[in-house]
């Protein structure tokens, strides 16, 4: 009799495993279909943010933290301090961070305001092979400071 | 739809001051697929799926919102700063593109 429930048990338990992902709350799935997505190369994004305007050299502005040589290439930590003022009417409205040589290079864009003090900005990015992370930062007066590293992340990163 | 998923957010500085400049972490647990890599098992293309937007709200004011992109890492983890003006709350609203949304909330007690 005991032998009988085991098997049972052991039964319900190997038709019931495979539900157990979807009962937990945080694996979330893209439930239909679509279409493969549009590449966006990297030139075309970098002339959508900056269009016809003059871009400066943005190296002695910004202080960059990025690994130069990270193990993986799935989570690349990018912290970036803008050394601009951020007053009411002279501050930095938006980072862009991009990458060059991923399918879709567009990793984040940050809109902010004078009440946040300061530009700063940490984010992990994905890299599918090494390239140039890219970092673009806007003042309220139009003007673009542009700085960049290469990191040698590995091949993989699922880009 | 309309599922929500996990996030966290946290202040990073222990003690401050109305004036100071303190740092915010959020951490959202997201698969941010990118719609060309395909499934290990089943071998179909997992469809895109990510977060596409962050909004940070104190007192109800918008203060910095960010867009993001696929390129961005699984669990996305972003670290801004925000101007203490005195207490209250920070409210954070996440979105992404399959209309899943989450809002988290954080209170300020500045010493």
């Amino acid at each position: 009799m005991e032998r009988r429930k085991f098997i049972q048990g052991i039964t319900a338990a190997t038709i019931a495993a495979p539900l157990i992902p979807q009962l937990l709350g945080n694996r979330l799935y893209a439930e239909d279909e679509d279409e493969i997505p549009e590449e966006l190369p990297y030139e075309e994004l970098y002339k959508d943010i900056v269009g016809d305007e003059e871009v400066k050299d943005g190296q002695s502005v910004m202080e960059l933290n990025i690994p130069k040589q990270p193990s993986s290439g799935a989570a690349v930590p990018i912290e970036v301090t803008v050394n601009l003022p951020m007053e009411k009417d002279n501050f930095v409205t938006a980072i862009y961070v991009l990458t060059t040589k991923n399918k879709i290079n567009h990793v984040i864009t940050a809109n902010y305001t004078p009440d946040n003090g300061i530009a700063y900005l940490f984010v992990n990015a994905k890299l599918a092979t090494k390239q140039d992370v890219v970092i673009i930062a806007e003042t309220n007066n139009g003007e673009f400071y542009k700085a960049s590293q290469y990191v040698r992340a590995p091949l993989g990163g699922c880009g | 739809m309309g599922k929500k998923f996990r996030a966290g957010v946290k202040i990073l500085d222990k003690n401050y001051k109305v004036g100071d400049v303190v740092k915010i972490q959020t951490i959202i647990i997201h698969r941010m697929d990118t719609g060309f890599a395909k499934d290990k098992s089943t071998g179909k293309r997992l469809p895109q799926f990510y977060v596409t937007n962050e909004s940070i709200y104190y007192n109800d004011q918008l203060i910095c919102d960010f867009e993001l992109g696929v390129s961005a890492s699984h669990n996305p983890k972003i670290k801004f700063p925000v101007k203490i003006t005195g207490p209250g709350t920070i409210k954070v609203v996440f979105e992404d593109n399959r209309g899943n949304k989450q809002e988290k909330s954080i209170k300020v007690t500045p010493q």
